[in-house]
């Protein structure tokens, strides 16, 4: 076997495998561009075949043969410009001439006999030159427009198409010179072979020269990936995605968010063919794929989805591609990617958008924590900035409120001691005793944000509950007389004594408040189950059974209480569910309207275990 | 230093004055009686209300508005009580009781403070009581005098 048979072996060989991976492509997917791929390598194949087959069956070349051989040979451009077609725009005008050459040829072929009248060949050759050179000069240019793995193979294939167009001009030179048979013979059978292999990288390439080629998009988009959590806002990450994606594919890309509360996946640039907000449950193909969550290519958006037809040809879309974005179990949104003409390599290039879709997915839940996290600190911040204003207002507050007072006493002190200040007492007394409600009702306040805030100071240590009862109970006070205490035995507890007596006070205060000026308020404590009680008993008003669940909430005041006859901003029973609960304990409270109210407190009793 | 006793003072405690049953400092002869009494605090109508009342009340009063003029002070007399605001300009409460420590000085210091840690800040700097602004005077005139006294033991 000679180099010169090894290699036109090489090249038969090649081209009839590419033939049945374009054929197994064909019957897969049954696209346009896929049936004139594998017809155009069915027709090469039946050209490379015919003489082995014939010479195998020991059947003569005949001339019938032979005329057929040419005339598929002469097909070949016509079929090429039908495949470029798939691709971009071909004039009609330039396939007009190719079928009335095809024709042309096809009469000379018949008519002539053989050997060929040299100018019948240099007019086939012509022909078919000029044809296949058109053929590379249109996907070079589609290679120049697309970008990633697909710019590569689309320039595999014009280099295919352009080394095949050589080979037939140099046996083009060999009708010229017919002393280089044996060197023209070899050129083309070399230039067929590199051809060939042109087009088997272009049109099913191995994996990893796919890989390969897809490699340097890939690089700069995760590259650039990594610094998109941190750009300002989601809809720059979006915009920045969409362009990496797009410029990765030579086509547009949108993405579509997912929003729960509308049902519905929303984008900010759909390219005119789509609706900002695309319904979840739609034909729309973002919303199927959506919905099944896989990736899916389809080759015309106006056929797949023909109630959208029109928005997709205004916008010149042709293909789609969808890639669910999704992180884990949380379905982020879509990468959809439109194109006005068909990418050359679909199969491919879904790989491709799953794989930029699900690095959208990484990137925008990245951003998603990162915008958590801001926001968490953010109402830290807050709380501390709350926390350090009641802090400031209580100082603020307090200290003109400490001279006031002081100074009010002060006075209260000197009048008492001169007789002939004596009738201004009473004027001097209320001076004093307002400016003690004030003051009460500035650390009501403060108490209140502490409770809030979870922040109330509690200090525990051993008392006698039972003498914080009576020391309330025996305080100076208007309706003081009114008050009944049962508090028999010593209810040593651990608690804040200030705190209970807070507590106590305030409950004894309301009874007081809320009930007639004969009627009496009991005070009782005692232990039971290792618990410290104490009740705060009235026959007032009462409480509405529609406020009873309300009463201890911060500024609720009961329906049945006239604000103007008893002051008062509905503090009191809330602070003192804080300092219930800051101990340990529990209060509740019982009532019927008109017949009074009973507020209940226990407290987890510290003394059990070594009564007093 | 005696301990930390707690004094509990809120604005609703005992008003009015019971009459005279109060221990009169000037009926005192002692060296504590005539030792005056250093207030400590930034706000200006708080000094001159406690300066008018104490010394009405026979008392010896300096006052100085941050830590460091109360250092200043020491320099040159032996107070018998300092009634000491927390937070203050250019040297607060906190600075003041580690400078008196590092000089070991050892004066009762009763903490005044409107902040609602006024018993843990107590703690914190080793003082012998603390008063809540907005104080009883009553109240603030029976802590000096308990600590004052205490102090008299001890001598």
């Amino acid at each position: 076997m000679t180099a010169l048979q090894l290699i036109q072996d090489l090249t038969n060989v090649l081209f009839v495998s590419i033939f049945v991976l374009t054929a197994v492509a064909a019957y897969r997917r049954r696209t346009r561009i896929a049936l004139d791929t594998a017809v155009l390598f069915g027709a090469l194949a039946v050209v490379v075949l015919e003489g082995p087959a014939l010479q195998l069956l020991g059947i003569q070349t005949s001339a019938a043969s032979s005329a057929t051989a040419s005339i598929l040979v002469m097909a070949l451009p016509c079929l090429m410009l039908s495949l470029l077609a798939d691709f971009t725009n071909v004039p009609l005008l330039v396939r007009a001439i190719a079928l009335g050459g095809l024709i042309a040829a096809a009469i000379v072929i018949i008519t002539s006999g053989t050997p060929l009248d040299p100018i019948a060949a240099l007019f086939l050759v012509a022909y078919f030159g000029i044809a296949a050179l058109y053929v590379a000069f249109g996907f070079v240019r589609l290679a120049r427009r697309s970008s990633g793995v697909t710019k590569r193979r689309t320039q595999a294939v014009a280099a295919g198409t352009g080394l095949l167009g050589l080979a037939i001009l140099v046996v083009a030179a060999s009708t010229v010179a017919p002393g280089a048979a044996a060197f023209v013979s070899g050129a083309t059978q070399l230039l067929a072979l590199l051809a060939a292999v042109s087009w088997l990288l272009g049109f099913a390439p191995p994996a990893r020269l796919r890989r390969y080629w897809q490699e340097p998009e890939l690089r700069a988009f995760l590259e650039r990936a990594s610094t998109l959590p941190r750009l300002p806002s989601t809809d720059a990450i979006l915009r920045e995605l969409e362009r990496g994606a797009g410029d990765s594919f030579g086509a547009r890309a949108a993405i579509g968010l997912y929003d729960a509360n509308t049902g519905s996946l929303c984008f900010d640039n759909g390219h005119g063919a789509l609706p900002p907000e695309v319904p979840e449950h739609s034909r729309f193909l973002a919303s199927r794929v959506f919905a099944s969550q896989h990736a899916e290519f389809f080759p015309d958006a106006a056929l797949a989805h023909p109630e959208h037809a029109t928005a997709y040809r205004a916008a010149q879309v042709g293909p789609v591609l969808v890639a669910p974005i999704t992180a884990g179990q949380r379905r982020i949104g879509v990468l959809e990617l439109f194109a006005a003409h068909q990418p050359v390599f679909s199969g491919d290039d879904l790989a491709l958008a799953q794989l930029l879709a699900d690095q959208a997915a990484v990137i925008l839940e990245s951003r998603a924590l990162i915008d958590e996290a801001a926001r968490v600190q953010a109402l830290e911040e807050a709380a501390k900035l709350k926390e350090d204003f009641v802090s400031a207002a209580a100082h603020d507050l307090k200290t003109p409120l400490t001279t006031l007072l002081g100074q009010a006493q002060i006075l209260e002190l000197r009048f008492a001691r001169d007789p002939a200040l004596a009738q201004h007492q009473p004027a001097i007394g209320r001076i004093a005793r307002e400016a003690r409600r004030l003051s009460a009702l500035v650390e009501d306040l403060l108490d209140a944000s502490r409770v809030e805030e979870g922040k109330l100071e509690v200090r525990r240590e051993p008392a006698d509950v039972a003498a914080v009862v009576k020391l309330v109970a025996e305080r100076n006070r208007p309706g003081k007389e009114r008050i009944v205490v049962d508090a028999r035995e010593r209810l040593t507890g651990s608690v804040d004594r200030r705190r209970i007596e807070q507590l106590v006070d305030n409950l004894v205060e309301n009874g007081l408040k809320y009930s007639g000026e004969d009627s009496a308020v009991e005070v009782r404590a005692w232990r039971d189950d290792g618990e410290i009680h104490v009740t705060v008993r009235d026959h007032g008003i009462g409480i509405p059974a529609t406020d009873l669940p309300h009463v201890f909430e911060r500024f609720h005041r009961a329906a049945n209480v006239d604000a103007r006859r008893y002051a008062g901003i509905g503090l009191g029973l809330y602070i003192c569910l804080g300092i219930a609960q800051e101990h340990g304990g529990r209060i509740w409270v019982e009532s019927t309207v008109g017949q009074g109210s009973t507020f209940h407190v226990a407290l987890p009793g510290a003394g059990e275990g070594k009564p007093n | 230093m005696p301990a930390l006793e707690r004094i509990a003072l809120s604005p609703d405690l005992p008003g009015p004055p019971q009459g005279d049953a109060r221990a009169r400092p000037q009926a005192d002869g002692s060296a504590a009686a005539r030792a005056p009494i250093l207030v400590v605090d930034d706000d200006p109508e708080i000094l001159a209300m406690l300066r008018d009342f104490l010394e009405s009340e026979g008392l010896i009063v300096r006052t100085a508005s941050n830590g460091a003029e109360a250092l200043e002070t020491l320099d040159e007399l032996v107070p018998s009580i300092i009634l000491l605001d927390m937070r203050m300009p250019v040297l607060d409460g906190w600075g003041f009781a580690e400078q008196l420590r590092a000089r070991q000085l050892t004066y009762p210091i009763v903490v005044m403070t409107a902040a609602e840690s006024a018993s843990r800040w107590a703690e914190e700097i080793g003082a012998n009581g603390y008063i809540a602004k907005p104080f009883d005077v009553n109240e603030l005139l029976q802590t000096i005098e308990r600590h004052r006294q205490r102090d008299n033991r001890q001598n």
